[in-house]
């Protein structure tokens, strides 16, 4: 992904905070969504009774967050929709 | 330097900035201490 030298909105950053996914989802199955969009930092996930179900997705780059973000909202994943949003 | 040519630098310069790369402590001190857990990348995952 090259990076397009477009502004960015001061919320974009590489970070992204999902929510809504399906507590059993594998390790493959969060690197195969999130990783069509651009090498992937770190993924975190919820595995308490409050923070499950979410998720921290980092990017290497700014532009690959943004884009899954852009691609990602509503993302139909075993019955539920996908929340994706910048972590700030 | 044309105008656009300055803007174009100065977006670089700030999107560079927002891009540098992170270390393991600043990640660390972004999220919350406990309730989540590190996933460890499958064998096949090849960034892209």
């Amino acid at each position: 992904m090259s990076g397009k030298k477009v502004r960015l909105p001061p919320e974009v950053n590489r970070i992204i905070y999902v929510r809504n996914l399906p507590y059993k989802i594998t390790a493959e199955e969060l690197y195969d969504i999130f990783g069509k969009y651009g090498p992937i930092r770190q993924i975190r996930k919820g595995n308490a009774p409050d923070t499950r179900g979410t998720a921290f997705v980092v990017y290497e780059d700014i532009y690959d967050a943004k884009n899954a973000v852009d691609h990602l909202s509503g993302f139909h994943v075993a019955g539920r929709y996908l929340v994706v949003l910048y972590y700030n | 330097l044309t105008p656009d040519q300055l803007a174009a630098m100065r977006i670089t310069r700030e999107i560079d900035e927002r891009n540098r790369p992170m270390t393991d402590e600043e990640l660390e001190a972004i999220f919350p201490p406990e309730g989540y857990e590190l996933v460890k990348p499958p064998a096949s995952y090849q960034p892209l």
